[in-house]
């Protein structure tokens, strides 16, 4: 895999009662034919803040549960493409993923009355490959499954019950080199010249479950080997795969901020 | 904060719809077997002013009216885009619908040779009364029925007049009902049907400049909605159905046309194509009467997704197990299975 380790961190929002900050670099070898003024970004910078479980507004109708209300916001130098003040129809789609990947962790009734917000604002996002004419649909699904993962961070540096942390995986069907489509764990979205098929999970793994999957096709569908639905599963299973392997980040992560804290106290 | 779902059942009618729904072989509240779809009342072509129309009503009051407008827009050049002298007043659109915005990148312009298409070409808007339109749901549908629509790159081709000019297509989509609306109708007048004669009624003039070979690639995509319960699967399921639904999912699916070698075009078996999916947060979770009245320390009680007796029920936590997931796309895409069912009752519609 072309990906380095990513960097994750906890707490680095003083105000916010959790949060997390994601890095993942990558590495362009062909970087120098973009040219232009602006440099294309140079990987993925997430971060996160949790704010609550604080009481709702009075207004609020009584609830018995904890609310979770979830927002991505682009900076307007996170890509190429400037986005304005007001959230656009993607960072709102994005945050409506984020919130039913990240629902069916929290053991909400045990906070009635109250909600969390999590707010997850992108630093720097990745861009597809600048010659394909897609509008970059693998581009959100990788940025889904950062999002998942920096958000479970960021909830447990909060605190708040969960029945286990989300990791975000994506696997990918691109067309390689040699003409055949290959599946991918962790594709980078400059790399590959046409992403065929993309799928983002959101992967319990104590539990063996997915609290979310986004499946997305882009062009004419690859070269089919087996049946359709097992071609589908398989994707999943490689998007399992990838969230696996952030769970040992998010692990370490979790563990090292534990014992700053004991260390603190 | 999120807007609350406030399900207008008894805690006890929740118990009793999860536990019917959970028996082997499964009891739905209206009869219906766990693929029948609902009976519903749909016709084309109503409303004058828009290129193409369809309305869609449902028996328990939900009812979609759609409308699709196409319009004649000068393209932004990409390479206008990456410079920055991107004017507003010029294509005020650009900004407002699409996956992705524009992005496309560096080539320049007498690189892009012959026909090409971009997303955000088509745009969907929802408008749904007494939902803000920034609402979760409102933009979840929005973007389902977008990807649905670009995901196999044929449509936004179709789309593209020249150089310089492309149509634009409005859909929009006016909910009676919060609840779910499969975005066929809009669809249809682009996609003829795949025995590619001049019968299909083309109301769009961009059709007329298509390659035939894209034209006939695909039929329309669909949404169906499958929500599962334990080990059952359901489609199309009611909004009583979702209120215990441990699992919802929204599978986009087309078909492709058989391959021109398998002799006659209407016996041959055709390929269901899944084109996107997404979960669906389902709505017991925020269920209002399902968890709190649970005696003892919350969260420790009985185990969640089942019938505690004495009438309770908790929703499931967590998500959903794969193989479910597997089952109910093998559902959709089998030979003669659900996909197969639909599309084939929608070509006798049109």
């Amino acid at each position: 895999m072309n990906q380095s380790q990513p960097l994750l961190k906890t707490g680095l929002t003083p105000s916010a009662s959790g949060s997390a900050y994601l890095e993942i670099k990558r590495e362009h070898p062909s970087d120098t034919t973009s040219g232009g003024l602006s440099p294309r970004p140079s990987g993925l910078k997430l971060t996160c803040a949790v704010h609550g479980p604080r009481p709702l507004p009075r207004s609020a109708p009584f609830s018995p549960q904890l609310l979770l209300s979830t927002k991505v916001k682009f900076t307007p130098f996170a890509n190429g493409h400037q986005r304005g003040f007001m959230p656009d129809s993607d960072e709102r789609d994005l945050a409506a993923h984020l919130e039913t990947a990240l629902k069916g962790t929290l053991l909400a009734e045990r906070w009635p009355k109250s909600g969390v917000d999590v707010v997850i604002t992108v630093l720097e996002g990745e861009e597809g490959s600048p010659s394909s004419s897609s509008n970059g649909s693998c581009d959100h699904l990788t940025l889904l499954s950062s999002c998942i993962t920096v958000a479970s961070a960021a909830i447990a540096d909060a605190g708040i019950d969960c029945v286990d942390v989300a990791t975000g995986g994506v696997a990918a069907i691109v067309l390689g080199a040699s003409g055949r489509s290959q599946l991918i764990l962790d594709p980078c979205p400059s790399d590959h010249q046409s992403v065929g098929r993309a799928c983002v999970v959101a992967y319990l793994q104590a539990r063996d479950e997915v609290t979310e999957v986004w499946a997305k096709q882009e062009g004419e569908p690859p070269g089919a080997d087996g049946s359709e639905h097992s071609d589908f599963l398989s994707l999943v299973d490689g998007a399992v795969e990838a969230a696996k392997a952030a769970r040992l980040v998010l692990m370490d992560t979790l563990k090292e901020s534990v014992e700053a804290k004991l260390r603190r106290d | 904060m999120p807007t609350q779902q406030t399900t207008l059942l008894s805690p006890t009618e929740l118990a009793y719809l999860h536990s019917s729904l959970s028996l082997n072989p499964p009891l739905r509240p209206d009869a219906r077997s766990p693929t029948t779809f609902r009976p519903l009342i749909a016709e084309t072509d109503l409303l004058p002013s828009t290129n193409g129309s369809a309305r869609v009503c449902f028996a328990d009051g939900t009812e979609g009216i759609v409308g699709v407008k196409a319009d004649i827009q000068k393209t932004v050049l990409a390479s206008t885009q990456r410079n920055g002298t991107f004017k507003a007043g010029e294509n005020d659109d650009v900004s407002m619908g699409g996956v992705g915005g524009p992005q496309s990148g560096l080539k320049d312009e007498e690189d892009i040779a012959g026909p090409h298409g971009e997303h955000n070409w088509v745009d969907v808007t929802i408008d749904m009364p007494g939902q803000r339109d920034d609402d979760s749901t409102v933009v979840i549908l929005a973007q389902m029925i977008h990807e649905g629509l670009v995901a196999d790159g044929t449509l936004p081709l179709k789309l593209y007049i020249n150089r310089r000019w492309h149509w634009k297509l409005y859909i929009d989509v006016s909910d009676e009902d919060p609840l779910f609306n499969d975005d066929w109708d809009a669809a249809l007048p682009l996609y003829p049907p795949y025995p590619a004669t001049s019968k299909g009624k083309n109301k769009e003039a961009p059709a007329t400049n298509i390659p035939q070979s894209s034209a006939a690639s695909s039929k329309a995509p669909i949404t169906l909605l499958i929500a599962s319960v334990g080990e059952n699967i359901f489609f199309d399921p009611s909004r009583e159905e979702l209120a215990v639904a441990d699992a919802v999912l929204a599978v986009t699916i087309t078909s492709t046309p058989p391959p021109p070698s398998s002799g006659i075009p209407d016996q041959a078996p055709t390929t269901i194509k899944i084109l996107a999916i997404r979960t669906i947060d389902p709505p017991a979770r925020l269920s209002t009467s399902s968890s709190a009245a649970l005696g003892g320390e919350p969260g420790f009680g009985a185990e969640e997704g089942k019938d505690v007796g004495d009438g309770w029920w908790k929703p499931v936590r967590g998500g959903m197990k794969r193989k479910v997931l597997g089952k109910m796309l093998e559902m959709c895409v089998k030979p003669g299975g659900v996909g197969d069912e639909v599309l084939r009752g929608l070509e006798s519609f049109v």
